[in-house]
């Protein structure tokens, strides 16, 4: 893997339809329910935005409306006025997501493998730097911080050596209950993620493998996007 | 009662947020309860400025403090927010806010911000025909991680390599200026009358375009300059090579009054970034307009002395050479403001041509009047700012992908 692109398969090697399926379902409305409305025939495609474009917003009942992977609460509630002569503020406009700079993305897989961002466990990421976004400017590469069907299918790809590793299984032993998602989560996220948030999750994953449900949380938007 | 912060533009003194509110009495910008008597700071009087003031950080929520923080602390230590810091602004909100961004200045990822900070900025990273593109890059990461002036990116003596090991910057020339005396700089902006280098100094160091206010920059007399750039108007064109407007039209004189003065600090940088003693300015016969001979390029000076000479202004001040024109960029009072706006586009991912309430800008780096800052200092003082923190905070966040 690490000495060149990765082959591209339809879905990760230990993926059966019916864990795609069961990771299709873990996906909220959204990115994908588009995609599924819109029949793209790619399977490669849709493989990749079922995965990739899994917000980690796992409820698609009462928080489906909201913000795709920030579960966080309406930062605009009881913001005090402005005072007398305050300067005018400036607008965080952010009309789409981009993805996280590479090198933060890869810090935060790192962090979930209890690793250095130089660990050997990540090379399989780190040789796809300027594929995944990063940059070499003196060889004309820019960032480009667009998260789309090719990125996806290639951020799954190189995952999956990371999902496999010993370090991964260290860190978390298993992925099967709700509990031991939400761990996952919230080293992930940064944030605590109760066990009820994690449950739809393991519920609509039950039957996927270990590596299917490690890929769920670590291409969701919550993890890659900002 | 709130903590508060105040700017004093008007008293020249600086109330640092922090201070405990109960010494400040009434808020700043709250109703003046007695308007038959004038609060001296809100009011200050006819003629007179009125003081800025901020919301306290203390009203923000847990809540809100923490969606704020998240966002940040991904681009400045690299991370998530660990547990201790979701602890303490879960019990302290808002006011967990600078302590937490200061602590965050001393890790490993700080240095990873400032060296993504310049390398963006400047495009440099990577290596091409044995140059070190990231030698901009290093020397943000050293001076991240030291206590020196931030101003030492445009004024440092030595670069680094990868490791952090001192190293010569790599022009060649006699002097260094920080990232400015870097080939990756020079290639990266290589071009005709040395304009894309004078362009790349004045809008990523001072965030400014031509033309600049002349009090900043006083413009070149006319017959300083070779006679296409003392054009005001068409009719006032004698360059037949200009006659039809090239560039930007025919008004010449504007830009190029203030463009001679920054482009003639690289008139002996060839296009591969290397430091020509004997380089001449003068227009290559031959050659494409605004190209001297062997890759150099063109001044903008008509006399030959000034043309091959590195002699030039900067703000108003006559200069020797880049590494003195460096200094004076960083001594201005226009360099800090502009750190402050880059930050904040890159931390949020803001258009960098998007220009950014000035007053605003400014109160974030008011606390230093008078000092140089180091980077931790700079981007502290910056992201615990009650205008940076509840901008961000109030904007409406995105609602769907």
């Amino acid at each position: 893997m690490a000495s060149g692109r990765p082959t591209f398969r339809v879905f990760p090697s230990d993926l059966k339809a019916k864990e795609i399926a069961s990771a299709r379902n873990a996906c909220p409305v959204g990115a994908s329910g588009a995609l599924h409305r819109r029949r793209v025939p790619l399977v490669l495609l849709a493989g990749a935005l079922v995965l990739g474009a899994c917000t980690g917003l796992i409820d698609e009942g009462e928080t489906s409306s909201r913000s795709p992977g920030v579960n966080t609460p309406n930062p605009n509630a009881n913001v005090p006025p402005p005072v007398a002569n305050e300067p005018e503020s400036f607008n965080v406009e952010r009309t789409s997501r981009v993805l996280l700079p590479f090198d933060v993305r890869l810090a935060r897989l790192a962090s979930v493998l209890g690793v250095d961002s130089d660990a050997a466990v990540l090379s399989s990421v780190r040789s796809f730097e300027a594929d995944l976004g990063g940059h070499d400017f003196a060889n004309g590469i820019s960032p480009d911080l667009s998260w789309n069907a090719s990125k996806m299918t290639l951020w799954v790809e190189v995952l999956q050596p990371v999902c496999a590793s010993t370090e991964m299984r260290d860190q978390f032993p298993e992925l099967t209950t709700a509990t031991e998602l939400a761990a996952l989560m919230s080293s992930a996220y940064g944030r605590e993620v109760a066990t009820t948030e994690a449950e739809p999750l393991a519920t609509d994953l039950a039957s996927a493998s270990y590596g299917i449900r490690c890929l769920t949380v670590l291409s969701s938007a919550e993890f890659v996007l900002r | 009662m709130r903590r508060a912060s105040l700017l004093s533009a008007l008293l020249g003194v600086l109330l640092v947020f922090g201070c405990e509110g109960e010494a400040m009495s009434p808020t700043p910008g709250v109703d003046n309860p007695d308007p038959g008597n004038p609060n001296p700071i809100t009011d200050p009087g006819p003629g007179q400025d009125p003081v800025v003031g901020f919301r306290s950080l203390e009203d923000l929520t847990a809540d809100q403090t923490r969606a704020y923080m998240n966002d940040i602390v991904r681009y400045i230590t690299r991370r998530n927010l660990d547990a201790g810091e979701l602890r303490r602004i879960d019990e302290e909100g808002g006011a967990a806010i600078r302590p937490i961004i200061e602590a965050w200045t001393a890790e490993p990822g700080f240095q990873t911000m400032a060296r993504e900070f310049i390398t963006r900025k400047l495009s440099t990273s990577g290596s091409r025909d044995g140059i070190d593109f990231d030698l901009p890059g290093n020397l943000a990461a050293v001076l991240a991680a030291s206590a020196r002036p931030w101003s030492e990116i445009v004024t440092a003596e030595s670069c680094y390599d990868g490791s952090g090991g001192e190293t010569d910057c790599d022009t060649g020339a006699p002097y260094s200026a920080g990232v400015l005396t870097t080939r990756a700089f020079m290639v990266g902006r290589n071009g005709r009358f040395n304009l894309n280098r004078a362009n790349t100094i004045l809008g990523v160091f001072v965030c400014r375009e031509y033309p600049v206010e002349e009090a900043l920059q006083p413009p070149l007399a006319q017959e300083m300059l070779i006679e296409m750039f003392r054009a005001s108007s068409a009719a006032d064109q004698t360059d037949e090579r200009a006659l039809n407007g090239f560039g930007n039209g025919f008004g010449c004189y504007t830009c190029h009054s203030q463009f001679s003065a920054h482009a003639q600090l690289f008139v002996k940088f060839d296009e591969a970034g290397r430091w020509i003693e004997n380089a001449t300015g003068i227009q290559d016969p031959d050659g494409e307009l605004g190209r001297s001979t062997d890759g150099l390029m063109a001044s903008h000076f008509i006399e030959e002395n000034d043309a091959a000479s590195e002699r030039s202004w900067m703000f108003g001040q006559e200069v020797q050479n880049l590494s003195e024109a460096a200094q004076v960029l960083a001594d201005s009072e226009v360099f800090l403001p502009c750190t402050s706006q880059n930050l904040i586009q890159y931390v949020f991912g803001l258009d960098p041509g998007r220009e950014l309430p000035e007053d605003g800008v400014a109160a974030t780096v008011a606390a230093f009047d008078g000092m140089a800052p180091s980077f931790a200092q700079i981007v502290t003082e910056v992201f615990s700012h009650p205008w940076v923190v509840y901008s961000v905070v109030q904007s409406t966040p995105e609602e769907s992908l």
